[in-house]
């Protein structure tokens, strides 16, 4: 059989008008179903799945017109004069007729199929927001007795002796139960955890983790050498962001533990960090300031034009606040500081990977929504100090404050620009600015009270 | 010949559908722009205005569930009925002081899509206000803060945008609630609260300051209106329909003073996209536009410009 007699048969059954009058129905059903899914508040995978029913029976449809398709009335009337006109109009009709009927019931039934899918799934969803009232969140509690659901902690470290101390936490963050131990592998029940890792010689480790699955949670713990260097940093090990759908391997590295403070600044000023020209992006700031090559000591300046931040007065940071953040500097003295410790501004990569690791956590504590402000700085009137007490907002790899107290500058991307990204959120912000999906960019030469910074290396 | 005309129309008809749905977004945010240029007429904005009518004798079963003092301040933190069977919880703040004048002006506070929702809003709104001289009602708009229902569950913006911001229907419906909401508000304040009816400000921010440009446009008893880093549509929206869109209410927001704050460096309502082409419809009269460098945040400054236009406009 040529393609020709193919074609032929394909007109002579009507397949075509079949194919068109499915899609038009199915294209109207699709878009009724869309529309109701909005309106009604029916799961968001019912549309998809009407979708595919819809394409499934597609080619169900064409089998069935084709097979129930009788041609040989209309070829018979094609080739005999002696049928009347009126016969084969009566057999067309009659053909035809069929076919609109096994169109229209496997309409019909791809219709009844998606009602009893939607009715089967409509009440569980609808019933879950109905039970959720005023405070339910604060109802949701994790079980912790003896039946409970247990996963396994795994805490991976090449380092021999470790003291290892953890923090079993309510749904209001207070202590449940503290242990000690030296077990490295742990049994625990779902929930919240916090723990601290010392060891002689290394710096410690504090980071949460959520136990929210019955499964194996690996956690690598990377200790890093106490020293001059690397006092106050962390260890981010070799990973992936789980938001970055390329996969793409971000190389192990150091990060701050806490955001640079006003006492670490004032160590850079007095080290003759803004006289130091090596440590600075002149290329980029002169472009930026007109050409001006001195810049750097004629734009950041502060109350009584001394080179400092833009709050500080005579080259002195706010009374009480050295172990705060210091804020109100622009891009270049953040990266003039971290070169100044040979370190670098992180990349938008390391700073999501640090505060997120490979999991899809809101934050970087994990998914607990109902103690944000005891673990993070938000919506507040000012930046916190940075200290080893705020340990229920640290991320898996120990790094303190990611989310909120002050927003941080991020290296360029390249080196013809004159914005740079902030991330995190800060004091100023609500908790959903910290997203990685935000991209905040600002010039350059910006300053703020609520932005500072931390180094890599 | 029959049988090839129907032929042909089923595929017409088929393609022109495809097409249709196949550019429907672009379609909806080009509806969306096309009312910042031609917004609705006087005769199709007063049928919008049924949407917001309310039965304003419907009783409050105002429910004060817990009372606290701190930094001067007095808390109450409260239930009110809005509409039927839907409660409001909010809470009024004002000095822990006994001879407080009555003439202090009153100001409903609508946060921004976090959420904590009201109480958010203490530390950087609640506070300023109360020691500009006002007293403050802020309340929880309906899926946040204390009336979460579970429709939003992390708050992230692409999950507000599509489970409530891109579902034009339910966000229609929403705007009209916290619209009712807020004119309850406005009943309970001056019923409950003694509150001058001619010295009671509104201030929104953010999605606070979105669905403010609406509640304005239709409350008219507002004295002063600040709204706050909000503009037509945030970075994820894609439309909305015609009743929930700013642009049809700004210039009826006139002749009630109104405040507008924007950050230039804002990536959420871009300046140039989504806040110009609406501070452009807006009355010149009654408006008191403000630009700060700075992102999707107020600062201090903007606040105290915004606390300072609130007292002297309420005076």
């Amino acid at each position: 059989m040529n393609i020709k007699v193919i074609i032929k048969e394909i007109r002579t059954r009507s397949i075509w008008q079949i194919v068109g009058i499915y899609l038009v129905a199915g294209w109207g059903a699709f878009e009724a179903v869309t529309s109701l899914t909005e309106t009604a508040g029916l799961p968001e995978w019912f549309p998809a799945a009407s979708l595919s029913l819809l394409i499934l029976f597609l080619p169900v449809v064409l089998a069935i017109s084709f097979i129930g398709t009788d041609s040989s009335n209309e070829i018979t009337a094609s080739t005999s004069e002696q049928k009347s006109i009126k016969d084969d109009d009566s057999n067309k009709i009659k053909s035809s007729s069929v076919n609109w009927r096994i169109v229209f019931m496997i309409g019909a039934s791809v219709m009844i199929l998606l009602t009893i899918l939607g009715v089967i799934f409509f009440p569980t969803e609808n019933s879950q927001i109905i039970q959720r009232d005023i405070n339910s969140d604060n109802n949701i509690s994790h079980e912790t007795d003896a039946n409970a659901d247990i996963a396994t902690v795994n805490l991976l470290s090449n380092i021999e002796n470790l003291d290892i101390k953890y923090f079993s936490l309510n749904d209001n963050l207070s202590v449940k139960n503290e242990v000690t131990t030296e077990e490295r592998s742990l049994n625990l029940n779902l929930g919240q955890y916090a723990f601290e890792i010392t060891s002689n010689g290394f710096n410690n480790l504090a980071f949460n983790i959520d136990v929210n699955e019955k499964k194996i949670y690996d956690v690598e713990i990377n200790l890093i050498e106490s020293n001059d260097f690397n006092n106050e940093m962390q260890m981010i090990s070799t990973g992936f962001l789980s938001a970055d759908e390329t996969g793409a391997i971000i190389k192990n590295f150091m990060m701050d533990k806490f955001e640079v403070t006003n006492k670490d600044y004032a160590n850079f000023i007095s080290s003759g960090g803004y006289e130091n020209q090596s440590l600075w992006n002149i290329a980029v700031g002169a472009s930026l300031y007109d050409g001006d090559n001195n810049f750097i000591s004629n734009k950041f300046l502060d109350k009584t034009n001394l080179p400092a931040p833009r709050n500080w007065s005579g080259s002195i940071y706010p009374e009480g606040q050295g172990d705060t953040p210091v804020t109100d500097i622009s891009w270049f003295e953040a990266d003039a500081f971290c070169r100044w410790q040979n370190k670098k501004l992180p990349s938008s990569n390391q700073w999501w990977r640090a505060a997120l690791g490979e999991n899809d956590y809101l934050f970087p504590w994990g998914n607990d929504m109902n103690n944000l402000m005891k673990r993070a700085n938000f919506e507040s009137q000012k930046a916190w100090e940075s200290s080893d007490e705020n340990i229920y907002g640290a991320s898996i790899f120990g790094v303190f404050d990611l989310a909120g107290n002050v927003s941080e500058w991020l290296d360029i991307e390249q080196n013809n620009t004159s914005t740079s990204q902030i991330v995190g959120g800060s004091w100023q912000d609500s908790s959903y600015i910290f997203d990685i999906s935000i991209n905040e960019y600002l010039p350059l030469t910006f300053h703020s009270s609520n932005v500072g910074f931390r180094c890599v290396k | 010949m029959r049988k090839v005309n129907n032929k042909k129309t089923f595929q017409c008809i088929s393609l022109l559908l495809m097409l249709i749905n196949l550019f429907s977004d672009v379609y909806a945010q080009w509806e969306s722009d096309k009312w910042l240029e031609n917004p609705v007429s006087d005769e199709i904005f007063q049928t919008y205005l049924e949407f917001f009518t309310y039965d304003k004798n419907l009783n409050f079963d105002l429910n004060i569930r817990d009372k606290s003092v701190t930094d001067g301040i007095l808390r109450e933190r409260i239930t009110f009925t809005s509409t039927d069977s839907m409660a409001v919880t909010a809470d009024y703040y004002k000095p822990n002081i006994s001879n407080l004048s009555e003439k202090r002006p009153h100001i409903i506070v609508v946060h921004g899509g976090t959420p904590r929702g009201k109480d958010g809003m203490y530390n950087r709104v609640v506070k300023g206000l109360i020691r500009n001289g006002m007293n403050v009602l802020a309340i929880d708009m309906l899926h946040f803060g204390e009336r979460k229902t579970g429709l939003i569950t992390t708050f992230r913006n692409d999950d507000k945008a599509t489970n409530l911001y891109n579902r034009k229907s339910v966000y229609l419906d929403w705007v009209i609630q916290t619209t009712k909401d807020v004119s309850r508000s406005f009943d309970l304040l001056v019923d409950h609260y003694n509150a001058l009816p001619d010295k009671i400000g509104y201030v929104g921010i953010s999605r606070g300051g979105q669905v403010g440009f609406i509640i304005t446009g239709v409350e008219k008893r507002f004295k002063a209106a600040a709204l706050l880093i909000a503009g037509h549509l945030d970075a994820l929206e894609t439309g909305h329909l015609a009743a929930a869109c700013p642009a049809n209410y700004v210039a009826r927001i006139y002749p009630t003073p109104t405040f507008l704050l924007n950050g230039t460096f804002d990536s959420d309502y871009d300046m140039e996209r989504s806040v110009k082409p609406l501070h452009e419809q807006f009355n010149p009269e009654s408006t008191e536009i403000h630009w700060m460098e700075v992102g999707h945040t107020i600062t201090d400054d903007g606040f105290n410009l915004m606390n300072n236009w609130l007292a002297n406009t309420l005076r």
